[in-house]
């Protein structure tokens, strides 16, 4: 008798019935079911760059581990060498110094404006530059010449330009213009996830031609834990 | 007034056929709302069950990502030398690269003259093109210098101007070249 009933009330409301379950469905659809396939959508693309990530953090790391630690800072000295982090007069004046003793020239003047030197506001203002000294050397012309060729292969590096040589007598005086270079250390590394910055060849080649200039040593990076010890330290 | 009341006139034979037909009829659309029903609670389940997934796999992921970024931390000594390397090499390159070899450049133009009937007064490099002058003890020196030098211009210049010549009182004579090495 009941079932009965129920089923006339269904066949009554056949089509009303339908439609609310349609709107039903609709409604949870609109605020459910959609909004979750969106998120699942933007989870893929999420899981998608987490792994592209992972991948660049794992290349990353083995490139770190690749690297040794002794030939690091002995790399990193040398650049340091050859380009100061500061402006280097003294660096540049000591080789001068040494290189016309060497060849029996005589230095009749030198002037440099350096301008900032204060380390803080220096390098704040300015990453990398120049330092000029103008020079006028007195001597003979193969010692000059010995001279531009001992200079060239000097760190810290220095490149000289506006020669002017007047010769007399088997000597010459040179006025020319000295320059030494500087660049600041980096104070940010970038992303964690950036690829390591490793040298090309022909920077290789750069770092393994510079290894055999005359340096000073001046100034060092603070030492890196070394994979080498001393054996016979207790 | 009194209500219209219906009146069967149905046989009752005809009556339980059309109730077998309507509770036939309800129990389809029964069945079909179930089965709408199920369908789409199997959607959402699936539906619910990827997201589950999904969330539990970049949670996963950024589990391992933060875990190797404290390792790249751990490593950062060897990152910041490497990074100061690189940019440190790229200066030397610039700087070696736009160097000038004069001591090259000297022994060029002092070769033109091998014998000390030419001699070199002033070599100038100062104003971009190479302007050098001197004395030649003689008119044939003057000329064998010249020779070499416009011999020398296939191998080595792009350019070459002379700009004063002279006799002077002692008979030898005095020239000044301006020149450009070919790049």
């Amino acid at each position: 008798m009941k079932g009965s009933s129920l089923s006339i009330f269904f066949l009554r409301y056949e089509k009303l019935l339908f439609l609310t379950i349609i709107v039903l469905l609709l409604v949870m659809t609109w605020s459910f079911t959609i909004p979750r396939v969106k998120v699942i959508l933007e989870g893929q693309e999420a899981l998608k760059r987490e792994k592209e990530k992972v991948a660049r953090l794992e290349t990353k790391i083995a490139d770190l581990e690749s690297l040794n630690d002794y030939e690091l800072s002995e790399r990193a000295n040398l650049t340091l060498k050859a380009v100061s982090g500061e402006k280097n007069i003294f660096g540049v004046l000591l080789i001068l110094r040494d290189q016309a003793n060497e060849n029996q020239l005589v230095i009749k003047k030198i002037s440099v404006n350096p301008g900032e030197i204060s380390e803080a506001t220096a390098s704040a203002t300015k990453n990398s530059g120049e330092i000029e000294f103008k020079l006028e050397i007195e001597g003979s012309v193969e010692n000059i010449k010995e001279f531009f060729n001992k200079i060239q292969k000097s760190l810290p590096l220095m490149s000289a330009s506006n020669l002017k040589m007047n010769f007399s007598e088997g000597n010459a005086e040179i006025d020319f213009v000295l320059k030494g270079y500087y660049l600041a250390l980096p104070k940010i590394l970038g992303k964690i996830d950036d690829p390591l910055p490793k040298l090309t060849s022909d920077e290789e080649k750069i770092l393994s031609e510079i290894s055999g200039y005359n340096s000073l040593n001046l100034q060092t990076f603070t030492p890196v834990a070394s994979e080498r010890r001393n054996p016979f330290s207790f | 007034m009194a209500g219209i009341r219906g009146i069967n006139l149905l046989s009752g034979e005809e009556r339980i056929l059309k109730k077998r037909a309507v509770s036939l009829r309800a129990k389809e659309l029964g069945k079909w709302l179930v089965l709408i029903t199920i369908f789409y609670s199997i959607f959402v389940a699936i539906v619910f069950a990827v997201g589950m997934y999904l969330s539990f796999q970049i949670n996963s992921i950024k589990g391992k990502a933060s875990s190797l970024e404290e390792k790249i931390k751990s490593e950062q000594k060897k990152e910041s030398l490497e990074l100061a390397i690189k940019e440190r090499v790229k200066e030397i390159a610039k700087i070696l690269g736009s160097r000038i070899e004069y001591s090259v450049l000297v022994n060029k133009i002092l070769s033109l003259a091998p014998s000390s009937d030419v001699v070199f007064q002033e070599i100038d490099f100062s104003k971009g093109k190479i302007k050098f002058s001197g004395q030649a003890a003689n008119l044939i020196a003057m000329n064998n210098f010249l020779d070499k030098l416009l011999e020398e211009e296939k191998n080595s210049f792009s350019y070459i101007y002379l700009d004063s010549f002279a006799r002077i009182k002692d008979g030898s004579y005095s020239f000044s070249f301006e020149i450009d090495f070919k790049k």
